[in-house]
């Protein structure tokens, strides 16, 4: 056991735990929010197919949130050297920091996602009632984006921390 | 910005009139219809269409015994008017005999594929028997002979023999055919062992197939009745091949029916067009839009081309009956670089009649983040390649021209993008030939190596750079739209103040983090400055004591700023994520290569990952890329000066799915 803790890299272990954890959750949340979204769209362009543009602009909204994850992951492994394929020297600490920040973004991600992804649906409902409402739909469906924007904010800030421990 | 002036015009007329009116101004073009059905009296007009959906089944039946179209002829029918005029009427003499004939045909091939479909089953049921020389519908061989035909599964036919064998020596297998699929066979049993063989009949099962009683096979051995049903398919066939003839004779002259297919559309819509106007006992009105610049040869050609029984006249503003309920269309008046763009602005939605276009703003932006997101020379030289092919030897209508230019423009921007990222289908330094090395062994003009040091880090800070420089553009065009709108208000206090307020604090951040070289003080003093008067501008119209609450309250809009700078940040996901993957294909086909190891198949097999690789990779980085441009342009760079809402400028024209009149 005292092998394990003393031999062991953790640093390098969390910090790309981390990275797997942003990518993972805003992936899921995206892919979740996007199929709901997206079933939708695909409902209203069978009836409506001039709308297509406006519906798939729409539909790919909640991919934010997966490219957030994405942006933390490379983060993170460009901080940490890992990212042209060197070797990590990463401290304990700051291999903890790189977890919390991907542990922010991938909650943070998943949940405005996942919410997003249900305004989104209701916003292509009243396209199809009304296409002129298009970027008044897109507007509303990207307040909740926020949240999202905030956490990617926290979690460079927090990777760009641990870089210097 | 770029939209054309555009005046109100009203026609007036004698009712009789009105089709021949219609079908005149659609081919005029350049007026958009109002539409006046709410205050039409309850008649209405129907004036005389055309079944279009007839066509369109002829159009889609005939299609398959046509040539293939050349790929940069696309559907098109170049032509002229006079002879489309003379194709057209050609074919409206014989259309309903060759509809006819054509839903005929189709009937007969349905029926013939359902019948064939019954044969292939029966040939099926039948196929197991082949060989069995008893007619069919035989079931005794005498006074006290039955027979047993039937069939079951292999392992089965065997126990079955065996328990036979042991039941009952009143039997002989008159037939059997035994295959991996199952065992078809017919037993001759005397009466004495009828219930010896009942009992095995019920516990494998066993049946007569449905056929064997089947009359039109009645005397026939089952050879006989195969051979009957080949006989039939046959027979189906060559009606299906004569069938076939027919349509691919029909669709001899497929262009004639393309050329049919639009003028009788245009009739449908000049009839559809009549449901718009204004129609009493005895006068029909019909208003619209149209381009300034056009109204008075409108006017002139509308007072005589019906010899004195349609005038035309424009509306004032002042003589409008309801001047805030008109909804007035925009006609975008881009140029040919700009063009292309309009069809992203209209995604989004058109400008309302005293907004701006966003289009001329919106153009050098989206172009600039595609170039940053797909990020590679390859790709941005395929889009490059197929733009200017098609431009150069496509036959492409106005539509298809401003797509094709825009594919165009963004393979440029891309490989821009590629040789300043150093993306080159994903090719590592030391893979480019030498001469694409520069000293230190980057790649030439390479300014940002995206995943090595710190390149990422300055790839995100470049993309947000570039993403503030929007944003503050926004700002600029929206002081822009308030002068222009007279809104002067707003531009001094509320776009002015935002604009300085942004700069300065921009510089100060800057030149205090050491990126700028700049005065500290004198900056920390201009922002500080500028905040405060950005406060009292925010508060200016909120009662004295609350002017500076609200201001500050307001000045919480710099989070928006903030949040959306941050969403430009996918630029730099996006660029990175195009590039690795490419870079992931090359590896994946490299470790193949090495593992394989046989000369040909190895190079067979590393080319296949690599054609597919990329050519996934380009699809979903183009996607990625499009979408993307499209939503910073949409929420980021909008949300500072444009709403959209408007109504598109419609023209009532003759708009050809397949005639393109040479000009």
């Amino acid at each position: 056991m005292e092998n394990l803790t003393t031999t062991f890299q953790w640093g390098p272990v969390l910090a790309i735990l981390g990275a797997f954890i942003a990518l993972a959750l805003g992936g899921i949340g995206s892919s979740l929010a996007i199929s709901k979204a997206g079933q939708k769209a695909a409902g209203v362009l069978a009836e409506k197919p001039n709308l297509f543009g406006t519906l798939l602009v729409l539909t790919a909204l909640p991919g934010s949130q997966g490219i957030y994850g994405l942006l933390i992951a490379i983060f993170t492994l460009a901080q940490t050297g890992m990212l042209g394929g060197g070797s990590a020297d990463v401290s304990l600490l700051a291999g903890v920091m790189y977890l919390i920040a991907g542990i922010v973004m991938g909650v943070l991600g998943l949940t405005s996602a996942i919410l997003q992804g249900k305004v989104v649906a209701a916003s292509v409902g009243a396209v199809a009632r009304d296409g002129s409402v298009g970027g008044k739909a897109i507007a509303m469906s990207v307040i909740i984006e926020t949240y999202a924007i905030f956490g990617l904010l926290v979690a460079i800030f927090i990777s760009l921390a641990a870089a210097g421990m | 910005m770029a939209t054309a002036p555009l005046t109100k015009i009203r026609f007036a007329g004698a009712k009789e009139k009105l089709g021949l009116f219609l079908q005149e101004l659609q081919k005029k073009g350049t007026v958009h219809l109002s539409d006046l059905s709410d205050h039409a009296p309850d008649e209405g007009i129907d004036l005389p269409g055309f079944d279009t959906a007839r066509v369109d089944f002829l159009l889609q039946l005939l299609r398959p015994y046509t040539p293939k179209a050349k790929a940069l002829a696309g559907d098109w029918v170049v032509t002229d008017l006079p002879t489309a005029r003379t194709k057209s009427q050609s074919l409206k003499a014989n259309f309903d005999a060759l509809y006819e004939k054509a839903e005929a045909i189709e009937s007969e091939k349905l029926q013939t594929l359902s019948r064939q479909k019954e044969i292939e089953k029966e040939l099926a049921q039948l196929a197991p028997f082949a060989g069995l020389e008893v007619p069919v519908g035989v079931t005794q061989g005498g006074e006290s002979v039955s027979l047993l035909i039937a069939e079951t599964d292999s392992k089965s036919f065997d126990v079955l023999l065996e328990q036979l064998s042991e039941s009952t020596p009143l039997y002989d297998i008159v037939w059997s055919n035994k295959s991996k699929k199952g065992a078809a066979f017919a037993i001759a049993y005397h009466a004495d062992g009828a219930e010896a063989i009942a009992g095995l009949k019920n516990n494998f099962r066993l049946a007569e197939p449905a056929w064997w009683n089947n009359a039109s096979y009645a005397g026939k051995t089952t050879d006989e009745a195969i051979e009957m049903l080949k006989g039939a398919a046959e027979k189906l066939e060559e009606k299906t091949k004569k069938g076939e003839e027919s349509l691919k004779e029909m669709a001899g002259d497929f262009e004639s029916l393309k050329v049919f297919s639009d003028f009788s559309r245009w009739k449908d819509e000049a009839a559809e067009a009549g449901k718009k106007s204004f129609v009493s006992d005895n006068l029909f009105v019909v208003d619209g839009w149209t381009e300034s610049a056009d109204v008075k040869s409108l006017t002139d050609w509308a007072n005589k081309a019906f010899a004195g029984e349609v005038i035309a006249t424009p509306v004032s503003a002042e003589e409008l009956a309801e001047p805030d309920a008109e909804v007035v269309p925009v006609k975008a008046n881009n140029g040919a670089l700009v063009r292309p763009f309009e069809a992203l602005t209209n995604m989004y939605g058109s400008p309302t009649s005293d907004d701006i276009d966003p289009t001329p703003s919106l153009s050098p932006f989206f172009l600039v983040f595609f170039g940053i997101c797909l990020s590679d020379v390859g790709y941005g030289l395929i889009l490059f390649i197929l733009g200017l092919v098609y431009l150069l030897f496509g036959t492409l209508s106005q539509q298809q021209r401003d797509m094709y230019t825009l594919i165009f423009m963004c393979g440029i921007s891309a490989m821009i993008g590629g040789v300043l990222l150093g993306g080159y289908f994903g090719m590592t330094a030391e893979q480019l030939p030498a001469f694409m090395i520069n000293q230190s062994g980057g790649i030439k003009g390479a300014l940002i190596d995206p995943i090595a040091g710190q390149g990422p880090l300055r790839f995100l800070v470049f993309s947000l750079a570039i993403g503030l420089f929007q944003l503050i553009s926004g700002v600029v065009v929206q002081f822009y739209k308030n002068i222009k709108q007279k809104n002067y208000g707003e531009a001094f206090f509320n776009s002015l103040p935002w604009f300085v307020f942004l700069i300065t604090g921009i510089a100060y951040a800057l030149t205090a983090a050491g990126q700028l070289d700049l005065p500290t003080e004198p900056l920390k003093y201009a922002t500080m400055a500028t905040a405060g008067a950005l406060v009292l501008c925010l508060g200016r119209k909120a009662s004295l004591p609350m002017v500076i609450p609200k201001g500050i309250l307001g000045l919480y809009g710099v989070m928006d700023y903030v949040s959306d700078t941050l969403s430009y940040s996918r630029l730099m996901a996006l660029g990175l994520a195009t590039g690795v993957i490419a870079f992931s294909m090359n590896t994946t086909a490299g470790v193949l290569y090495d593992m394989i190891g046989v000369p040909v198949i190895s190079h067979a097999v590393a080319a296949v990952v690599l054609v597919f690789g990329h050519a996934l990779n380009f699809g979903l980085s183009l996607l990625g890329a499009s979408i993307h441009s499209m939503r910073l342009q949409f929420i980021e760079f909008f949300k500072r000066f444009y709403e959209g809402g408007g109504q598109a400028f419609e023209p009532f024209a003759r708009r050809a799915r397949y005639i393109l009149f040479r000009s």
